[in-house]
């Protein structure tokens, strides 16, 4: 059994918080130097709990994760939380910048993963006649899938310049504008990152994968405004009913799996090395003040600079192509990451917020939040499924208090992509949804039958449980017109 | 000798299953490709050398299927043999053969993103040797 035999049933353990709905709590015990929490209903709790009787258990690793030095306050776990690497997907931990730990674990293979929306001033009236054009000039125009190269070709000083640049270096390129760096996070790019800790082969990974979507959960979506559950804060981000606006999903491509997989090896030895936990061969860590350490975490940051100009270049082609189809302009809503870790104030401390599979979710007030934004707190896009809803959110005072400004990040699966395959045949999932209005446009049928929307919980769920906790708040609920996969 | 998948909930598992060690790892290496192309169109045209090291069986492991991915993304190919001339606990030396992916002719599926450590085992079991690792897609 991984992670530690712990065979109390789970009922033993798993608490609920009094005075609190929505809040979890497993108090400290064994290793663990600081409780965890975790937000969800009745329903997540138990799956949380069936789940820990198999080999592959978020709970266990929560536990694991809660045992490394340095944690502060408690290992969180978002409403959609699910077993990842080492670090459950959904999870948060914060540790203390002097006395912490930085681990691979709490980032993952696809470095700054994230999702960027685009607003648009069209309505569902606009789109009707020319959806399919639009959806072909995206699916003509956006390179997706495997061994499709982007149209940005750099060269290897060209990738070091991106890697400690970000967005605003192919903004300069003449990909997107000053407007969509101001509504990215940290303004489209990460300080403190250092091409030298980036191994050659990541970066010739890099040369023609700039601008790509990739295959697996990634996706270019066409949507609609559904329904507003927050007039004056839907107000300040520029949303309204009916609305067209477009999202897209995608991370660091194989320049980030490659700092994923160079630092993997380094991180298990750095544990042994200064002597920390290692309950999972997955959850290697390094003191954030070692050389290995530091080395990581300025890799990490341009691992998040690379998915920044990623999204910045993808950004502008979708922009291109709603100039050519619908010669109307494009707003950037947010960008935000949901594979990081970040050095940020909270409490009045340095800590490393390593968020894996959650949305950074800053409250009104953050001084990093641009004016638009600063009443209300920051865009929290949620991606739903293929034929399902997905969210936008705002961060709230409390979520600043209890999960360092942090919230879910989407549906999470319930079933493997081989049950998934089983289950379903890529063309018939494209046909039902079809019937439901939403076109899909894949360049694999393969990984649309891997993607059916019945493979992931119910994204309602997931939403309603974060906002009923108080750490966010529901803004607006948006469905899919069209869908661009790899 | 053989390969097959094991379930895992979010991504993949990949198991090569041989006489030996080095059938194990060939067959990981099958395993490894046949989720992104249908293996059998991928023609044999040009080989490559390809030497990893590591510091255990495991890490071994990890370094060779790293490795074959990174050189499908920077060479734009697909493999479909592969062939393991020497290996050591510590290093393997292989020749792998395949070709340059052309869309109209290979039906590309799902891209790996990373071999990793979840489930990673190198074991004798049943008078077989079996190599494999969860892969992140």
């Amino acid at each position: 059994m991984r992670g530690g035999c712990l065979m109390e049933k789970h009922e033993d353990f798993i608490k609920e918080v009094k005075g609190r709905k929505n809040l979890w709590t497993i108090p400290k015990r064994g290793n663990m130097r600081v409780p965890a929490f975790i937000y969800g209903d009745n329903v997540i709790i138990d799956e949380l709990k069936a789940d820990y009787q198999r080999d592959w258990s978020a709970t266990r690793q929560m536990i694991n994760v809660a045992s490394l030095p340095g944690i502060q306050k408690g290992m969180l776990a978002m409403s959609d939380v699910h077993p990842g690497y080492g670090f459950p997907i959904g999870g948060v931990a914060a540790f203390d910048a002097e006395e912490g730990v930085v681990s691979m674990a709490g980032v993952g293979y696809d470095i700054n993963c994230g999702v960027r929306t685009m607003l648009t001033d069209l309505t569902n009236n606009d789109l009707n006649a020319k959806k399919e054009d639009i959806i072909n000039e995206l699916f003509r125009t956006v390179p997706a899938g495997l061994g499709k190269p982007g149209k940005v070709k750099l060269t290897i000083a060209q990738v070091d310049e991106l890697l400690t640049g970000g967005a605003p270096y192919v903004v300069e390129m003449g990909y997107g504008n000053e407007e969509d760096l101001l509504f990215s996070e940290q303004k489209g790019v990460a300080k403190g990152a250092n091409p030298a800790n980036v191994s050659d082969k990541a970066k010739r990974r890099q040369y023609d994968q700039i601008g790509t979507l990739g295959s697996g959960n990634h996706y270019l979506e066409l949507q609609i405004v559904d329904r507003i559950f927050d007039e004056s804060v839907a107000n300040a981000f520029g949303l309204f009913k009916d609305q067209v606006i477009t999202t897209l999903h995608c991370g660091s491509r194989g320049l980030g799996h490659q700092i994923g997989t160079d630092y993997s090896t380094l991180l298990v030895r750095a544990s042994k090395k200064y002597n920390l936990p290692l309950p999972d061969k997955e959850l290697g860590s390094a003191p954030i003040t070692s050389e290995e350490g530091q080395r990581y975490i300025s890799a990490v940051n341009a691992g998040i600079n690379a998915a920044l100009a990623n999204r910045q270049v993808i950004a502008h082609l979708v922009r291109e192509a709603f100039r050519k189809v619908f010669n109307v302009e494009v707003h950037q809503l947010y960008d935000v990451g949901h594979n990081t870790c970040k050095f940020e104030e909270h409490g009045g401390k340095n800590v490393l917020v390593h968020r894996k599979g959650s949305t950074r979710a800053f409250g009104p007030g953050h001084p990093e939040l641009h004016s638009r934004y600063q009443s209300v707190g920051q865009p929290v896009l949620i991606g739903g499924t293929m034929g399902t809803s997905s969210y936008i959110l705002t961060g709230t005072k409390l979520g600043m208090e209890e999960t360092f400004g942090s919230a879910c990040h989407g549906a999470g699966r319930s079933m493997s992509r081989t049950q998934a395959k089983k289950k379903y045949w890529g063309k018939t999932v494209i046909q039902n949804l079809a019937q439901k209005g939403i076109t899909v446009k894949a360049h694999s049928f393969a990984g649309v039958a891997e993607e059916a929307p019945g493979a992931y919980k119910d994204v309602n769920r997931v939403v309603n449980a974060m906002h009923d906790s108080g750490v966010v708040k529901k803004v607006a609920q948006v469905r899919p017109v069209g869908v661009i996969k790899g | 000798m053989s390969y097959e998948y094991f379930e895992h909930r979010a991504d993949i598992g990949i198991r090569g299953i041989g006489e030996n060690i080095k059938e194990a790892f060939e067959q990981i290496a099958m395993a490894l490709f046949a989720i992104m192309v249908e293996i059998q169109e991928v023609e044999k045209k040009e080989i490559e050398k390809v030497t990893v090291e590591g510091l255990d069986y495991e890490e071994l492991l990890i370094a060779w299927l790293s490795e074959l991915l990174y050189l499908k993304d920077v060479g734009n190919k697909m493999y479909s043999k592969f062939h393991i001339l020497e290996i050591e606990k510590t290093s393997l030396n292989a020749e792998i053969l395949g070709e340059k992916i052309d869309l109209k002719k290979h039906k590309l599926k799902l891209e790996v993103k990373a071999a990793t450590w979840t489930q990673l085992e190198v074991k004798r079991f049943n008078n077989k040797w079996i190599a494999q690792c969860v892969v992140d897609v």
